[in-house]
This record gives structure tokens, sequence and C-alpha cells, in this order.
């Protein structure tokens, strides 16, 4: 092999070697506290609850890396502590959303969605952020490469933190708690312009007396 | 080793390792208290669920399983089997469409919510391997017992296939070990045991 060609080589991998790290892109991870503490906070049978709808837009650019408002979809994290001897069952499909204006669909899991927000991009952003460089040849590899990495890394990331974030079912004993985002979805991108008249109904189901407790909070807390 | 036999030598590895693969991890069940539940149980295996097929799809087009898959199903109703038997004094497995049970039985039903990977490119990061289930066991009258979604993931350093494929292995065996825990971890068979599962 050439000397030329070899030397080449070396410097290309060195090069993306030494970018490398420019590629990482990572989200803080999402904590929360007890339900007392958030001012939404309700109590029904010993069973707490809050919700922290997550509308401000750089509390959203820092947990998701991007505004799902844009989208409209508004992220809502639901706390839950049991504090009474009996059982609960969380159930998913029962959250749902009210609107005075019936306008906003009911609650809507994301997995579907998750898929086209973070996957549209992948599998062309690298040659399109390489194209301007192509007529330079190597130069198009060293500069594209790791930018179209950091951009892969981060739809991956971000599709990472909606999916482990999300709320699931679950059968709620005595003393355990839970919390995750149900991530409710509206027909436009105003979704914000309406959340006034936008509540959140949870329904959970006491296990041994079959009794159903309503919980209903509004979006926008006055 | 003369270089271009080398690089070729290397292209080869990473040809062979981005065939269809099939995921086997090794079921050992850790019981807490080694104690069975003393109740008898049927369990749902479905068609699909051993037939499950994971792709994954990057950047770079030649890692991942893009098109050829890894073969997941076989591992995942392997490890429903064991899980049963590791679980319950005597598990039964049933066919879909006879899901009928006795009032002193319990079935089982797991569901697979989904399976991800994050392969990060030039950032040196780990790679993590996902698989999220859902079990639900309901009584003779369809009354949900308990209910639990368990994630089951695990993290380490990949560059070929192999290595993505072990680490897959081993957020199955860690689901499969956290939805035992789970489950053991209150007795809410006791009124099937009782016979009051009535509600």
């Amino acid at each position: 092999m050439p000397k030329k060609t070899v030397l080449s080589i070396c410097l290309c991998c060195s090069t993306i070697g030494l970018s490398a790290g420019c590629a990482k892109y990572s989200l803080p991870d999402i904590k929360v506290t007890s339900t007392e503490l958030y001012n939404t906070h309700k109590e029904m049978e010993g069973l707490s609850m809050a919700i922290d709808p997550y509308i401000d837009k750089e509390k959203m650019d820092k947990f998701f890396g991007m505004n799902l408002t844009d989208k409209g979809i508004i992220p809502v994290m639901i706390i839950i502590e049991n504090h009474s001897k009996s059982s609960y069952l969380v159930e998913k499909n029962a959250f749902s959303i009210a609107a005075l204006d019936g306008s906003f669909a009911k609650d809507k899991s994301l997995t579907s969605e998750r898929q086209s927000m973070t996957r549209t991009a992948r599998a062309t952003s690298a040659l399109m952020l390489a194209a301007p460089f192509a007529p330079f040849g190597g130069v198009a590899v060293i500069v594209g490469l790791p930018i179209a990495s950091y951009f892969d890394n981060k739809e991956q990331e971000i599709h990472r933190q909606i999916g482990n974030n999300e709320i699931s079912d679950k059968t709620l004993f005595p003393t355990e708690s839970m919390h995750g985002f149900v991530y409710l979805q509206g027909p436009s991108a105003s979704v914000l312009q309406r959340i006034e008249s936008l509540s959140l109904s949870i329904k959970i189901k006491n296990m041994e007396s079959g009794n159903v407790l309503d919980f209903s909070f509004p979006l926008r807390q006055k | 080793m003369n270089p271009l036999r080398f690089i070729l030598l290397l292209l080869l590895l990473l040809y062979v390792s981005a065939c269809a693969q099939t995921l086997a991890p090794n079921f050992a069940f850790d019981l807490p208290g080694n104690q069975k539940i003393a109740v008898k149980a049927k369990y749902l295996v479905t068609p699909e669920l051993c037939k499950t097929m994971f792709f994954k799809y990057t950047m770079g087009g030649g890692v991942g399983w893009a098109g050829r898959g890894l073969a997941m199903g076989e591992a995942l109703c392997t490890g429903v089997d064991k899980f049963m038997h590791a679980a319950f004094m005597d598990a039964t497995m049933v066919p879909p469409e006879q899901t009928l049970i006795a009032s002193n039985e319990v079935l089982v039903v797991p569901k697979l919510l989904a399976i991800d990977m994050f392969i990060p490119s030039l950032s040196g990061e780990d790679e993590e391997a996902f698989i999220n289930m859902q079990w639900t066991v309901t009584d003779a009258k369809g009354k949900i017992l308990w209910t639990d979604t368990i994630k089951g993931s695990a993290k380490r350093f990949c560059i070929i296939n192999l290595c993505r494929k072990a680490n897959m292995e081993q957020a199955v065996q860690d689901q499969f070990q956290k939805a035992l825990k789970s489950m053991m971890n209150h007795e809410w068979w006791k009124s099937v045991q009782q016979g009051r599962s009535e509600r």
C-alpha cells in the first residue's frame, strides 16, 4: 500500500477519533419529589396524587431536547403515592383529557409517534450533512460524520427519554409509589393556547372494594 | 500479519457478525426466599411473542440488524416457560383459545411492549439494550390480581453485533429477574388460595 494512502487513512481515523467526543449527547434524568410538595397535590382515601405538566419551553428543552408542544404534545408527569391499606390499579387507559370545546383528543400513547418523531431524519442526516463537503473528498467524512453522529445520538436519546419515562400499568400496593409521563396530544401545534380549558382526569380502581376514585386536575394551575 | 489481510479479516468478522442471529440468554432465576407461589397457574404465550424479531436501523447502515434481524422470540418464550415454573408450584401453558380457568387457578399473561437498543455513534459511550414487558395475573372471573410493567436493560461498550446480542441477552435476563422479584413482592395470591376472589 502506498505510504501516502496509509498516512491519509491514519489522518482520517485520528481526526474522527479526536472529534468523537463532540458526537456525545445526553439528557438529564427526570426526578420527582413527594406529592405533597406539588401545588397540584390531591388525596382521596389515602391515595395521594400530583401532576406536573411540562409546558415551559426551557424545561422541555432541558429534559426532552426539543419543544414537544410544537408537535401538539403536552407531557404531564403523574406522581402517585399509596398511603392507604388498600391496593390500587393504575392503568394507562384510565387517563383522559377533557376539553371545554371538545377539540382535544383522548390521551394517546406516543409509542408510534415516537418512531416518527425521532426516526425520520436518521437515515438521511449523515448524507445531508456531508453533502456540501462532497467535492472535498475526505473532508466530507471528517467534518460530516461527527456532526451527523451528534444528531443521530440526539434522536436516539430523545427517543429513549420519552420511552423510558412513560407511565405504565401497575398494581400499587400499600406504601408503594410510582411516577411517569402521559403524553397528551392535540390536533395542532396550538395546544398551549387552549390549555386554560383543559383538565386531566385519572381514574384509579381500589382492588379490594372495586370503587373507582376519579381525580381531576386543571392543566394550567392558578 | 499483512495489513491488507488484517483489514479483510476484520471486514469478514463484521460481515458475519451482522448476519441474522438468535438470542440465547441463560435463564437462572434467583427466587426470593426460595418459596414458590402455591397456586395453580396457567399461562398464555402468543405465537407472535415466539416469532419476535428485532430490527435496528442505525445511521451507518452497516451496524445493527437492518434487514436481517435478531431472532428473539424463541428465547422470550423459553424465558416465560422457565419463569412460570420458577414462580409457581404448578404451571401449565395454554393456547390463546383456552383461557378459561378454575376458581383456584390464575391466568398469567405476559405481553411484549417494546424492544430497543441505544447505539451511540462516535461518542465512545456504552450501548444500551432495553426490553419492556407487561405482566398481568387474573382470576377465573377476569379480575386483575397483579399487573406490572417491567423494564429490563443492559449496558456495555460494543463494536460488533455479537457484543450487541450479548447485551440484549443480558437485558432479557434482567427483565425476567425483575419481573419475578416484583411478582413475589406482595402476596396478591392469598385471595385465590382462600377462595375469596369474587369481586
